[in-house]
């Protein structure tokens, strides 16, 4: 049997994640069903998602019924990148074909939904409820991840490497597709416990659909332009704070938690790490928010809670209704926790808090060594999930993907700057916001964006939800392969 | 088990068919929308047809989606629409002609197809075989030669598979077996001969001869014509492995034979050649005093007798390394091996060989005290001493020699190294290098030795290192305790 290798082998792979893309453009057509008004924009989703799924699927024939051969050094990350490039071009489509949007916002509403990250150009008020629902399912598919859906539908050599690829760290089962059908099943379980309790809340079952993919995906598309605000009701806030924490919490961790190890979860370093975090920056926000009078003490409290636990986790989703006029100290204070990031193998973005946990731990032992006694050797170990495990010597990578993305952050913000419309905060910390995915604004991404701002905002997304090292390494390895063939025309 | 995996087969084609179907629909829905003409979205579901036959691969599904496709088209898409309309003509003729294409294209594909799965199928038979044929190309010994033939043939048939050879099917009692055997005759399960068997055998033979027998567990019914024809094309190499196997075995024994031969030759001119000096010697020394008896003197009667003697010693021990050579090579030498300090086999090895020194200087360099040789050190010591003997032998009485010892990676290496030997021939087949080799073949050693550049030789002998010591630390002009200066001097050389 012929087998299939290289180039067509990374298309066939992508190929399968195509037809899921298309399946992604069709599904918002089920909402016709209770809203049979929107039906004029049918035909932005069909024909691209039809059009989506044949492409898919005329790719995967170059190596369905074949031998698959390796895939080689850099391969795996090559398919995950140009499978998330192409899924964000085809979901763009739609947004395009309604005359709504222009390419560029096309692009841009869809990086974001897919990345999770939740800026936004669409005037929510106003658009129809499909485009809604599917920016909503846009968070969803792109917060799960597009390769770990694709490898709960099928099980190959090498979906592992694949999976990994994408930045999942974890595998919950012993099958590799049972896991990706697990995370599956406990996010959509998540949904729709959370759907239950908004409508419960007083929400409609739309709202309350979308909000809870937005809170659970820790995406933050809201279906109304004062986001969480416009419900105006503690409960509200309260579930959607609940769902952000477990969007934000390791997958690994939620299925050891269901199964009713709370021990686990409670001596997990993240959750240790989070809880000491949110101890510091929730009553430190009360405080800068009470003493420039933005709202009262509980309101600020309360306020403070919900925006701290949404710029951790990266949701974005606002009670605030005011954050553009902000003072510069409680937008640091929020930029900083957004940077913090949620929990390795969750949807938020972020550094993330287990590499700023290992981090810290070092720094702490680092000074407990110089100052205690020579013979003293402090135990370098973690908690995770219950079980102390000996601290991996990758400290060196994680420093350096610490510094990378912080140095990230800085030329973003340098790029927004040459705009000369924006301050040094605005500018810094709306990049932020679209790298850790947090999706604030404060004035510099918004419907009313240059193109510029908007092609910059994209690549920050992008960046952040594939971690860097991901595009940088897949960029390298389509140069390094154009340059060997380069190479191989000449002689 | 079948019949579910069967049925799950059909659920997975109607899936897909409903899929393809659906998404079609979708797409003309899309098309009509747009004020597209009705040829156009039939043109939709001419694709979707395609894409049904490409996945359900059979004639059923295919023709009952064109039957789908068509009616969909005709309810949804022809006004009035949700409603058949069967009495416009032109409508009826384009529906007509569709069904008519679906079917021609639904045949052209069935067979394409067809042709693409025979294709690839004879493509991985010849890839099959050709990983088979290069297979038995790296097999060297019958044993292998089987095994891979019985996994091979059990491979093709999904069989358990046994291959016998004329040594195996000689004691057997199995008629069927011995039938097939000896009238280079398939019989067995299905065949003519012994069909009630739960075997079938095969017979493995050329034109002029049967090698052997191949016997195929018939449980799962009888071969298909394809697999029966794979497996006799298998049946071929396999004989062809065989025959080969068994020239190479008689190629072999003739090599080994002449082998044997020549240095049983070697071994018989060299002794000879050994053994004629000291008795020419002997013979001319006695006949010498025989001859003139009166003449001589009793001192000089004493030398010759002396001289005598010597000789007749020589050949003793000439006698006693033939007669070791030979327990050596038949192994019945009971080779006691143990880790046996360096030192300690050069100090002994020089403290023997200094009676045959003459005026030479014997020096021993000392290595590091924990290096350790395994090996029998009785043996180990009488091989050093072969090689001390061969150097005195062939070099002049001014001659300096040196025995040394050092570790060269998981070997022991000992060194015996002049200035003045003129001649070294490395294919010396003098009885004490070749008892010396065989000493060091016997403890899994080497024999090696060159031609200095500033001049004299290097021989050198190895043993596998034992635990103990690193690396030899050479300390010059060390004598062993035990060897005294007294004992350099000779008396028998004068």
């Amino acid at each position: 049997m012929e087998t299939v290798n290289g180039y067509r082998l990374i298309l066939g792979y992508i190929g399968y994640i195509m037809m899921l893309a298309g399946v992604i453009i069709l599904l918002p057509l089920l909402v016709l069903i209770s809203y049979p008004d929107d039906a004029f924009y049918a035909n932005c989703f069909i024909v691209p998602g039809v059009l989506t799924v044949f492409a898919g699927y005329l790719m995967t024939s170059l190596i369905r019924n074949k031998e698959r051969g390796r895939l080689h050094k850099g391969q795996d990350i090559l398919i995950v990148l140009l499978t998330w490039i192409m899924t964000i071009l085809a979901g763009a489509a739609p947004y395009y074909l309604s005359r709504q949007y222009s390419v560029t916002r096309a692009i841009f509403e869809s990086a974001s939904g897919f990345t999770t990250t939740g800026l936004t150009v669409t005037p929510v008020d106003i658009a129809p409820h499909i485009f809604l629902m599917y920016r909503s399912m846009t968070l969803f598919f792109g917060g799960v991840g597009l390769i770990l859906i694709v490898t709960s539908i099928i099980s190959e050599v090498y979906g592992m490497q694949l999976y990994t690829a994408e930045g999942h760290l974890d595998r919950l089962m012993p099958n590799l597709a049972a896991s990706a059908r697990t995370v599956l099943v406990i996010y959509s379980g998540f949904i729709f416990i959370g759907v239950l309790l908004y409508v419960w809340g007083g929400m409609s079952w739309f709202d309350a659909v979308n909000y809870s993919m937005s809170a659970v995906s820790t995406g933050g598309f809201a279906t109304h332009s004062d986001s969480i605000a416009h419900f105006n009701s503690r409960f509200i806030e309260g579930v959607t704070i609940i769902l952000m924490l477990i969007g934000g919490t390791n997958f690994n961790l939620l299925l050891i938690t269901l199964r009713g190890n709370f021990k686990a979860l409670i001596k997990h370093c993240e959750t240790r790490f989070s809880f000491w975090l949110y101890l510091a920056a929730v009553p430190l926000l009360t405080l800068l928010l009470y003493r420039d009078r933005i709202t009262d003490f509980w309101d600020s409290a309360h306020m403070a809670l919900f925006q701290c636990v949404s710029a951790v986790t990266t949701t974005g989703l606002d009670t605030s209704h005011t954050l553009d006029k902000w003072p510069t100290a409680q937008l640091i204070l929020m930029m900083m926790l957004m940077l913090v990031g949620g929990a390795a193998g969750s949807t938020a973005g972020g550094i993330k808090q287990f590499r700023l946990y290992i981090i810290t731990r070092r720094l702490v032992n680092s000074f407990r060594e110089r100052l205690a006694h020579k013979r003293i050797v402090f135990p370098n170990t973690v908690n995770i999930y219950g079980k102390n495990t000996r601290m991996d010597d990758n400290i060196t990578d994680i420093c350096l993907y610490t510094v990378l993305y912080i140095a990230v952050c800085l030329l973003g913000a340098f790029a927004f700057s040459l705009y000369n419309q924006y301050n040094f905060t605005q500018c810094i910390f709306d990049f932020t916001a679209a790298l850790t995915s947090g999706g604030y604004s404060n004035g510099v991404v918004g419907p009313a964006s240059p193109r510029g701002i908007l092609w910059i905002s994209v690549v920050a997304m992008f960046l952040g939800r594939l971690e860097i090292y991901v595009v940088i390494i897949g960029i390298l390895r389509i140069f390094s392969d154009i340059r060997a063939k380069i190479t191989k025309m000449k002689y | 088990m079948n019949e579910k995996n069967n049925s799950q087969t059909q659920l997975n084609k109607f899936a897909k068919t409903i899929a393809v179907w659906l998404l079609a629909t979708l797409f003309a829905y899309a098309l009509h929308m747009s004020d597209l003409r009705y040829e156009n979205i039939l043109m939709v579901y001419v694709v979707g047809i395609v894409v049904v036959i490409l996945e359900t691969r059979t004639y059923l599904w295919s023709i009952f989606a064109a039957a789908l496709f068509v009616f969909t088209a005709n309810y949804l898409f022809i006004p009035p629409v949700r409603h058949f309309n069967l009495s416009e003509p032109n409508y009826c003729i384009s529906s007509s002609i569709f069904v008519i294409v679906a079917i021609i294209v639904n045949v052209l594909m069935y067979r394409l197809n067809e042709m693409v799965r025979i294709s690839r199928e004879k493509a991985a038979i010849t890839a099959k075989m050709y990983k088979i044929s290069g297979g038995f190309l790296n097999l060297s010994t019958t044993a292998q030669i089987i095994s891979y033939s019985e996994k091979v043939l059990a491979d093709i048939t999904g069989r358990h598979v046994r291959v016998l050879t004329a040594k195996q099917i000689a004691p057997s009692k199995n008629k069927a077996l011995k039938y097939c055997f000896n009238n280079s005759m398939a019989c067995g399960f299905g065949e003519t001969m012994f069909p009630e068997d739960d075997f079938k055998y095969l017979p493995v033979k050329n034109d002029s001869r049967t090698i052997g027998v191949v016997k195929i567990a018939m449980d799962k019914g009888d071969l298909a014509e394809e697999t029966r024809a794979v497996t006799e094309t298998v049946l071929s190499q396999v004989d062809m492995a065989l025959e080969r196997d068994m020239l190479n075995i008689s190629e072999e024994e003739n090599k080994v034979g002449l082998e044997r031969e020549k240095l049983r030759s070697n071994l018989l001119r060299s002794f000879s050649n050994d053994l004629r000096s000291p008795l020419t010697d002997i013979a001319g020394a006695l006949t010498s005093i025989e001859s003139k008896y009166e003449e001589s003197t009793e001192d000089r009667i004493r030398a010759v007798l002396r001289e005598t003697a010597r000789d007749a010693r020589r050949i003793v021990t000439m006698l006693e390394n033939l007669l070791k050579l030979t327990k050596i090579r038949r192994g019945e030498l009971n080779i006691v091996m143990k880790e046996e300090s360096a030192n300690e086999i050069m100090a002994e090895a020089a403290e023997r060989a200094a009676k045959r020194k003459g005026g030479r200087t014997l020096s021993v360099r000392k290595c590091d005290g924990s290096l350790t040789a395994q090996a029998d050190k009785r043996l180990a010591v009488q091989a050093i001493g072969a090689l001390l003997d061969h150097i005195f032998e062939h070099s002049p009485a001014d001659n300096n020699v040196i025995l040394s010892a050092a570790r060269d990676k998981n070997r022991v290496v000992f060194e015996v190294t002049d200035d003045k030997t003129e001649v070294f021939d490395k294919n010396d087949t003098g009885l004490r290098m070749t008892v010396a080799r065989a000493i060091a073949e016997a403890h899994n050693g080497s024999i090696s030795g060159e031609m200095n550049l500033t001049g004299g030789v290097t021989v050198k002998i190895a043993f596998r290192a034992g635990e103990g010591g690193k690396a030899g630390i050479v300390i010059d002009n060390y004598m062993p305790e035990n060897v005294k200066k007294a004992d350099f001097d000779d008396p028998e050389e004068g």
